[in-house]
């Protein structure tokens, strides 16, 4: 009762609920006075703001841009190592498996322990054990571009296949169903069932485990997602739709569109309507964007 | 993200929230010169994270620094809020002795919204001087509609229950 009492004075402050509906509630006393209180906050103003001279001020105290980039990399830095040492601090525990999750939408730089490093692309999960240096295993759920340094085997496992090298470099795609792995130095082994070797610009595309395309491309074109924008050679709309999503964290959903059908190209991670025109207006589909975090794509 | 860019998106995102964010410092510090600077420190930090910071995601994270920012200052004094008040624009006549009754009333309404809890202060005067939807405040604070509805009626029957005793 006095829940449902509460709720009619919100409505009614809401203005969906009337007066009258008001006075049932509560007796003559009582309304007069919260009509009261409500007429007398009608009009409240708070002290004007110049917001032109405080964006001065504001743009003045900023650190000067290339401050601004060390400390801001400082942060990232020790972000990082906050991460790592609460990470290790568990493993230390666990004595088990190490977890790296990158969720900004930014790429993280992860060192391995044998050395070779890691770049993970806007939401990406890795995991390896704790003895990673006896034994080169490690589980990807996203995009990562890998520089591995030379020794035994080096094993990356994906829901869609597994990546197998010595010593080399490469970027491994894999979301939803969509597996794309290139080569940019050394040699690599695909295997999702058939094997797959890939020489320096190799580049091969699965969807749902099967074959789709093995394309050659330039190296430096290579897991160029590091610079800001990530291009595309004939890919799969259904590979590009997965980076989109992956980078801008919007759901996007069509009817009866082409997954298959390709895409050459690029969008940039920092302004999605420019990054949405980039892949939709040449493919010729249009989009929609509703406030739930959701496209709409129409073909 | 280059610099150009990282400005160009700055300026876009400051003009279009300072005004709120501002009126929303000042529901917390009760103070003009501390909301200022409550907002200039929030929209620094921002700055700096900038590239972390997802695009459609600035406004939560700015409403949640102010808060955050003035919560871990230490000295909060006890401020009574001054509001300027506009001409009305209501058509609606009024007796002298309910316009009387009316300004000695607001004088004591701004010390009843001062002593508010800050849950209650900041949701009912985004309601009552920004004429925000429910909707629309628990977005920006990332609460739930129930709990704005809720704030919304404790607040004013707190303020009724401190006007009775006045």
């Amino acid at each position: 009762m006095e829940e449902n009492k509460e709720h009619i004075i919100a409505k009614w402050l809401e203005g969906t609920v009337t007066d009258a509906e008001l006075n049932t509630q509560y007796d003559a006393h009582m309304s007069d006075d919260l009509k009261m209180i409500y007429d007398a906050t009608e009009n409240l103003e708070v002290p004007k703001l110049d917001s032109q001279a405080l964006l001065n001020k504001i743009k003045a105290s900023r650190a000067p841009h290339k401050t601004a980039k060390v400390s801001y990399l400082k942060y990232w830095v020790s972000a990082i190592a906050a991460i790592l040492i609460c990470v290790l601090a568990y493993t230390s525990v666990m004595n088990q498996t190490i977890v790296i999750d990158n969720d900004t939408t930014t790429y993280a730089l992860h060192s391995l322990p044998d050395g070779s490093s890691i770049q993970l692309n806007a939401n990406t999960h890795i995991e390896y054990d704790k003895d990673f240096t006896s034994n080169r295993n490690i589980s990807l759920d996203g995009e990562a571009f890998f520089e591995v340094q030379k020794g035994k085997t080096f094993k990356v496992h994906t829901d869609n296949g597994d990546v197998t090298v010595l010593g080399t470099s490469f970027n491994v795609f894999s979301r939803g169903y969509n597996l794309t792995v290139a080569c940019k130095t050394g040699k690599v082994k695909v295997d999702t069932g058939a094997e797959n070797i890939l020489a320096p610009g190799d580049k091969i595309t699965y969807i749902k485990d099967k074959l789709l395309e093995s394309s050659t491309i330039d190296t430096h074109l290579i897991a160029s997602w590091r610079d800001g924008e990530s291009k595309f050679k004939s890919s799969p709309l259904s590979e590009v739709i997965q980076a989109i999503t992956a980078q801008y964290a919007y759901e996007l959903k069509g009817a009866n569109l082409d997954l298959t059908q390709r895409f050459t190209g690029s969008f940039i991670h920092d302004d999605l309507n420019k990054a949405l025109r980039m892949v939709f207006l040449p493919m010729g589909i249009s989009y929609k964007l509703d406030n739930q975090n959701k496209i709409i794509l129409i073909q | 993200m280059t610099s150009p860019q990282q400005e160009k998106t700055f300026n876009k995102v400051y003009q279009q929230w300072i005004q709120p964010l501002y009126r929303y410092a000042y529901y917390q510090t009760k103070d003009k010169q501390s909301a200022e600077d409550l907002v200039q420190e929030a929209f620094t930090k921002y700055w700096h994270k900038m590239s972390n910071i997802g695009e459609g995601k600035e406004k939560s994270y700015l409403y949640k620094s102010i808060k955050n920012i003035w919560l871990n200052k230490v000295e909060h004094q006890k401020v009574v809020m001054k509001f300027e008040t506009a001409i009305k624009r209501s058509s609606q006549v009024h007796s002298p002795e309910y316009l009387l009754e009316m300004k000695e009333f607001k004088a004591k309404l701004n010390l009843a919204i001062s002593n508010l809890s800050d849950g209650q202060r900041e949701v009912f005067l985004m309601n009552r001087i920004e004429g925000l939807k429910y909707r629309e405040i628990a977005e920006r604070l990332e609460i739930s509609q129930k709990a704005v509805e809720k704030r919304m009626s404790q607040a004013l029957l707190h303020l009724r229950k401190i006007h009775r005793k006045i």
